[in-house]
């Protein structure tokens, strides 16, 4: 068995994550670093994330926790290219985003993100198939791989006898399976999960996660946005958002070394310091280490 | 961007219009209703087109219409009559190139008898042989009047197919005795049907005999004429007509012996004023139904504008679902607009079928001509997505910039 990556990493700096599949040595997925996100409505300025470092690696597990309104999902949507931080830097795959254009953003999600909501989002009207080739529709993959692939996927969480419902004669958990498989179609690098479970059951919850976990043993990185304390039980690295900073759920201060060194992720420590940690210079990773599927 | 990706759009925009066929419906409905009306409008405009074409060809390019009675008695539904027989045999005898000089001599609504039915008809004409010929309108069914029954004032005469119709029904009225005021008459043809002409003029309402038989029954004056048509031999050139018209004008002064000073007690029609008239007419008529039917053509637009708005607030979630799954602001922007052409071009067809079932309707109860060309359905397709594309521009705009996160964040 492979040790937590954490445990791994004594002076972990920002937070490291790591689960049974991470490879540790590998360069991180996603690195965020000092990420702050500023809302404006109606001329009143709302910060949601108060600077937020963070590094997530291939193959880890990670759940973001914490009560409503502190950020979770704001960090989860900035993470999917949805949102784009205020400031701070974010790179994925080795390459900072910020540079790249509608076009760049929507390629990279494209191809190397897959999305699950609280609320499914399927299209009513498109059977569980065609909604799982949906994001086929923005590739170039040809039509015939997308369907040997969606039907594969669907055969895979166990929906292979629906593959031709409409999501009004599928149940929740199975409409979450549908969302799933979709998410996988084009085998992103990393799955984000908003809420997976959040209008499920808990038996319907239970498999559901079983899934996740089966999807992340087969390699790919997954966060999941949750309050349930069940969803954050099945990942193996729990992150607490408390009002738009990360505090590390599950290692209070393993692995964390206030003077580890002069570092990029030096935190900024005029704020709370439990929010942003120092890395390890072994642990700050030229750019464009493990690429992303492009 | 690559085709295939189009095709893959294209296909989401139609799913997607089928899917939410109420309001597509609408939208259709509201650019249906506008091209309708275009269509209609088009379709009437082409056919008084058409029938000034056709008029003028009938009217010949060689003739000139002298009428009795001046300009300013224009507004008198039977002017005094000035044209005599004597300036018709003036007109065949003095001026060149004359072929023939043609009368028509008409009175007011002669009431018709046959068995126990009664009709009254619009006007009784009188004319001479070779009717057809002579004024271009040939007769439906039986024989022309010949210079026999012309000279030998035979009691026989043409029915328009309008009397035709009120008498005989769908039976032949040929070789049938009517009574024309009383006075008996074998009908020996039946003219062909011309349609409405405009104004309170019905052609096809009249009851044709020979002029001669005319004057004698009716004991009618043996001078006057209502009308004369004057036709110069074919090959007479434009420029030519110009002179004939000009001569004719002269003569007919001098031979009613008006000072320089009078004004004309004739008027004369060549098929370029009968051209130049429908033009005129045509060119008013054009631009005020241009102007109905764009209105509600632009009226359709906001409609649409209108319904495209809540569309893309209502498909929020959809939006930014599509966002994350990789479709870039371009792919909504063009989801939005194929879903605006899809509707338009669905909008025109529906138009175009309600317009011209309307067209038809309307020209079945003869209150007008219509015609209907390629050029229509041309211009009804052109207008439609032009209208389309430029109202559904904002709103798809709109979707295409939305920000994804918020629709999906929400419980929406």
């Amino acid at each position: 068995m492979t040790p937590p990556c954490a445990e791994a990493l004594p002076k972990a700096g920002a937070h490291e994550t790591g689960g049974g599949a991470c490879d540790k040595g590998a360069p991180p997925l996603i690195e965020l670093v000092d990420v702050t996100k500023t809302f404006h409505m109606g001329g009143l300025a709302t910060t949601v994330l108060h600077g937020v470092s963070l590094r997530v690696r291939p193959g880890d597990f990670i759940a973001l926790t914490g009560s409503s309104g502190s950020g979770k999902s704001t960090l989860l949507y900035i993470m999917g290219l949805l949102e784009q931080p205020t400031t701070g830097t974010y790179r994925f795959g080795g390459r900072a985003v910020q540079g790249l254009d509608d076009d760049g953003l929507s390629g990279l999600r494209n191809r190397a993100m897959g999305f699950v909501f609280q609320n499914f989002f399927l299209i009513p009207y498109a059977t569980a198939l065609e909604n799982v080739m949906l994001p086929g529709t923005y590739g170039d993959r040809p039509g015939a791989d997308l369907c040997d692939r969606a039907r594969f996927l669907l055969d895979k969480v166990g929906l292979a006898d629906r593959m031709h419902h409409v999501p009004s004669r599928l149940s929740g958990g199975q409409q979450q399976r549908v969302a799933l498989a979709r998410a996988l179609l084009n085998e992103p690098a990393i799955l984000l999960a908003d809420e997976p479970t959040g209008q499920l059951d808990s038996a319907t919850s239970r498999s559901i996660l079983s899934l996740f976990s089966r999807i992340n043993e087969e390699g790919t990185t997954i966060v999941v946005v949750t309050h349930n304390a069940e969803t954050a039980a099945c990942a193996h690295t729990r992150l607490e958002m408390c009002d738009g900073l990360l505090r590390d759920g599950t290692r209070h201060n393993a692995g964390i070394g206030p003077d580890s060194g002069p570092d990029v992720l030096r935190p900024d420590n005029r704020r709370n310091g439990a929010s942003t940690y120092s890395a390890p210079p072994e642990d700050s990773s030229p750019s464009g280490g493990r690429g992303v599927p492009a | 961007m690559k085709p295939i990706r189009l095709c893959r759009i294209a296909v989401q925009s139609l799913r997607a219009v089928v899917a939410h066929w109420t309001s597509s419906l609408f939208i259709m409905c509201g650019i249906g209703l506008g091209i309708a009306s275009l269509t209609i409008i088009l379709a009437s405009l082409e056919g008084a087109g058409r029938y000034a074409t056709w008029l003028a060809r009938q009217f010949g390019p060689t003739s000139i219409n002298v009428t009795s009675g001046g300009p300013e008695t224009e507004a008198l539904k039977r002017p005094p009559l000035t044209v005599t027989w004597d300036d018709r045999r003036r007109i065949e005898s003095l001026m060149p190139g004359v072929r023939y000089a043609a009368p028509l001599l008409m009175s007011d609504r002669p009431v018709l008898r046959y068995g126990a039915k009664r009709y009254t008809a619009g006007v009784l004409c009188g004319v001479t042989e070779d009717h057809g010929g002579t004024w271009g309108w040939y007769l439906d069914q039986g024989r022309d009047f010949t210079a026999e029954d012309v000279t030998g004032r035979a009691g026989v005469c043409f029915l328009g197919s309008i009397p035709a119709g009120a008498l005989f029904g769908s039976e032949s009225p040929i070789g049938r005795m009517v009574l024309v005021d009383d006075v008996p008459f074998v009908v020996i043809g039946v003219l062909s049907h011309l349609g409405m002409a405009g104004g309170d003029v019905q052609f096809d309402d009249r009851v044709t005999v020979p002029v001669t038989t005319m004057v004698e029954r009716f004991n009618l004056n043996r001078d006057l004429l209502t009308q004369l048509r004057v036709t110069f031999a074919a090959a007479t050139t434009p420029e030519q007509m110009r002179e004939h018209e000009a001569a004719l004008r002269l003569l007919l002064r001098d031979l009613h012996g008006l000072k320089a000073d009078a004004p004309d007690d004739f008027q004369l029609f060549t098929m370029q004023a009968i051209i130049d008239f429908v033009n005129l007419l045509q060119g008013g008529v054009s631009v005020f139904l241009g102007i109905v039917g764009v209105t509600a053509l632009v009226a359709g637009g906001f409609a649409q504008a209108n319904l495209f708005y809540l569309t893309v607030s209502e498909r929020r979630g959809e939006i930014g679902l599509r966002k994350a799954l990789g479709a870039s602001d371009h792919d909504i922007l063009l989801q939005f607009l194929f879903e605006a052409v899809l509707l338009a071009s669905s909008g025109a067809v529906l138009g175009l079928v309600i317009g011209i079932g309307c067209a038809r309707l309307l020209a079945s109860f003869d209150v007008m001509r219509v015609a209907l060309s390629p050029s229509v359905f041309l211009w009804g397709f052109v207008a439609a997505i032009c209208v389309s594309l430029a109202s559904s521009l904002r709103p798809a705009r709109k979707a295409a910039r939305q920000q994804p996160a918020a629709a999906l964040k929400g419980l929406s």
